[in-house]
């Protein structure tokens, strides 16, 4: 096993990285760019080294200096956490060549999944289901619209060399096809230089399924259940769940085996997620292979017990994979939810700016992977606006959700606008609730969606003693700066352990109480509260349970630093 | 002495007035600029840590946390998240400086929401008249002292420019 890593990335997936780590007894190495100097990483790693220039490209993204600092601090192995250099095959190559260990699939599978269209091509010569389209390098405007009508519409024009949508065109009819081709080959060489397209039949209700796969250097790949992340915004997930409401045992078991040969196709080892769509058919098609720890692995931690990122550094360290197929059980129910720095009211733009106060809900089974620091931190324009993971896990899909409405309501980050007054939206959506989740979800449910609440009188008070009182509150150092809102943290020092458990059922008992007195803010809390403290009694999970993530898991739940 | 606090949430103004009673309790005036009605309040409260309290209010008590940025402020309450600004004594003063005069006049350009009043009414100091809707917040036009309503100038809907006479009222 190793003796120290370099984990290459920032934030809450840094932090996460090295707490797996350092419970594996490997002393850890940050990197931090100028801007980060107070970054969760760095508080959280044995050692930080400065990147300097804040700009990705001259920070997280630059191959040599991290390379360069790996060497200079002893390192023998790099983490690349996710998105920045963690899916680059010339990086991996590099690390390895420079005499390091990559803790992450081979330069030859990175290479494999990367390039979409040969990846696409070998799944199908591996019979894996792939979407219908056409592949080829045609340019004969004839015989790609005798194509596209054997796809059939609508169909998907689609840069070859592309994302972000960028090249893309949604075709309705044939003919429609021409115009659309010749101005997505027009976008698509402005933006990358290539004006190669490629066509593909379009979905328009879909959902998105992930399977976490596990590959080790035996030969051996499990996977760990399916993760649903249909519901996004501009392209990107906000919720994910495990398991899907989508899936029966049966189906579950025939795309789990499916995902197995897909990795298995292109070599796969290390830890990564075979994505497919399924449609409302249940036929379901291969899109690409993930090759990396994905922001939402934390759901199948949950449920499955297993830690991916210490099996990412025992798989890299050469070691087997012990884990049988059949011993992976998912138990209960996952949610993710993402706390972004973002309005959601225009059209989720990124906020930026200082956090003055952060609070977070603590309690079994529910996790949260910090992007900053509690103390008050910096939503930097340079990075992924990201503050935060807010992970539950209950007996059942129910159990979850009520779950994960008592956590966001306890979940505060004072200072910018964040996405959570639209997360319990979408929580009290009657389409989520039931299940019915699809890519479409958010435009269909939450298009132009506006936050609508008035100042309750209660705010207007406490705004004004802020005011009175705010001369006696201490300043300085101050535990306070991170509050754990509710009474179940034994540990806390904070002042609220005094004041007995703040959860669900004393809200509840409070609100019956306040008939009268609160009017309005009566009826908010029952609606965002219908349950009785009573109904939630079993959604904790004994201690005992050996599969529970959170007694091997868990030291990158809290900051060491905020001890 | 009561204290008088001004807040803005973007779309209302209020106005709440604190008198400290003995060691931590208070009353409190809150006077509404969306047209819910005027509430008074027994409050007791106590300081927590930075930004942090707890107040009691009926016998419920309420934990509180207020981050300040400048004159905004970041409220958690109740499990929702508020931002409100505060606006400074002098932003009011239009209202004040309009007090001898027996017509008063619109602050600021705008529309006539509500009358409140009509001729011949009688009406006491501080009592709401008119409802002006300004720059996307409410504003109340109260009557400077105790008189009667001799005559209003526009009726509900109009739209408005700034200090023209809206209505008048003879004291006595």
């Amino acid at each position: 096993m190793f003796n120290r890593i370099l984990v290459a990335n920032r934030g809450e997936i840094a932090s996460r990285v090295i707490g797996s780590a350092q419970e594996m007894g490997i002393e850890t190495v940050a990197v931090y760019s100028d801007v980060d100097e107070d970054a969760v990483q760095v508080h959280a790693a044995d050692f930080a080294y400065p990147l300097g220039d804040p700009k990705p490209s001259e920070s997280y993204l630059n191959m040599n200096k991290i390379i360069n600092v790996a060497l200079e601090s002893g390192s023998e192995a790099i983490h690349p956490g996710y998105g920045f250099l963690s899916e680059n095959a010339e990086f991996a190559k590099k690390v390895i060549d420079a005499g390091l260990i990559w803790i992450g699939p081979t330069p030859e599978a990175l290479h494999a999944v990367g390039d979409k269209i040969q990846a696409k091509k070998t799944m199908k010569a591996a019979n894996i289901p792939v979407i219908p389209g056409y592949h080829g390098g045609s340019r004969n405007k004839k015989y790609l619209l005798k194509k596209a009508q054997e796809i059939g519409f609508p169909l998907l024009i689609k840069a070859a060399a592309g994302g972000g949508g960028r090249g893309m065109r949604i075709v309705n009819s044939k003919e429609e096809f021409f115009s659309l081709y010749d101005s997505a080959r027009r976008e698509a060489k402005a933006a990358f230089g290539n004006g190669d397209v490629f066509l593909e039949k379009y979905f328009e209700h879909i959902r998105h399924i992930e399977f976490q796969i596990l590959g080790d250097h035996f030969g051996n790949i499990i996977h760990l259940n399916e993760r649903e992340c249909s519901i996004q915004r501009r392209h990107q997930k906000i919720i994910e769940e495990t398991p899907s409401m989508a899936l029966d045992d049966d189906l579950r078991k025939q795309m789990g085996e499916v995902a197995i040969a897909a990795a298995r196709a292109v070599n796969y080892t290390n830890a990564g997620s075979v994505e497919f769509i399924l449609d409302q058919d249940n036929n379901f098609y291969f899109m690409e292979i993930n090759a990396r720890l994905q922001v939402e692995h934390t759901i199948t931690e949950a449920t499955t017990g297993v830690d991916l990122v210490k099996w990412q550094i025992k798989i890299a360290a050469g070691q087997e994979i012990t884990l049988k197929q059949e011993d992976v059980l998912g138990r209960g129910h996952a949610l993710e939810f993402r706390i972004y720095a973002e309005n959601p009211e225009k059209q989720f733009m990124p906020t930026a700016g200082k956090i003055y106060q952060m609070q977070f809900p603590v309690g079994v089974n529910i996790r949260t992977d910090l992007g900053i620091p509690t103390s008050g931190g910096e939503v930097s324009t340079f990075y992924d606006s990201m503050i935060a993971k807010l992970i539950v896990q209950a007996e059942n899909r129910e159990e979850a959700i009520q779950k994960m409405r008592w956590a966001l309501r306890n979940y505060s980050a004072q200072g910018v606008k964040t996405n959570i007054p639209f997360l319990k939206e979408v929580l009290n959506h009657p389409n989520f609730l039931s299940g019915d989740t699809h890519t479409d979800f958010v435009d269909a449910h939450f298009y132009k969606w506006r936050e609508y609440k008035e100042t309750p009188n209660e705010v207007l008070l406490a705004a004004a003693l802020f005011e009175v009182m705010e001369p006696f509150m201490t300043t300085g150092n101050d535990v306070n700066a991170s509050v754990v809102l509710n009474g179940i943290d034994q540990h806390s020092t904070v002042i609220w352990r005094k004041m007995g458990t703040w959860g669900r059922e004393s809200l509840d008992v409070i609100s019956d109480k306040i008939t009268g007195t609160l009017g309005r803010g009566k009826k908010a809390i029952k609606k965002i509260i219908p349950v009785k403290g009573k109904d939630i009694g079993s959604s904790f999970l004994p201690d005992s349970d050996p599969f529970s993530p959170w007694r091997s898991l868990g030291s990158w739940k809290l900051n060491k630093d905020e001890k | 002495m009561s204290e008088v606090f001004n807040f803005d949430d973007g779309k209302h103004r209020f106005e709440v007035r604190l008198r400290r009673n003995k060691n931590n309790s208070y009353v409190v005036m809150i006077h509404r600029g969306d047209g819910a009605e005027e509430k008074e309040l027994q409050v007791s409260a106590k300081v927590l840590g930075t930004g942090q309290f707890q107040f009691s209010l009926d016998n419920v008590i309420y934990k509180c946390s207020v981050a300040k940025d400048g004159d905004v402020r970041f409220i958690h309450l109740d499990g929702e998240d508020y931002e409100i600004t505060r606006v400074s004594e002098t932003a009011e003063e239009f209202g004040e400086a309009e007090e001898d005069l027996g017509s008063l006049s619109s602050p600021m350009p705008g529309r006539i929401v509500k009358l409140l009043v009509k001729p011949g009414d009688r009406v006491k100091k501080g009592q709401d008249l008119i409802v002006v809707e300004a720059m996307k917040m409410e504003n109340k036009i109260a009557a400077p002292f105790d008189g009667t309503v001799k005559k209003v100038f526009f009726p509900e809907g109009d739209q408005i420019e700034a200090n023209v006479p809206l209505i008048e009222i003879e004291e006595g």
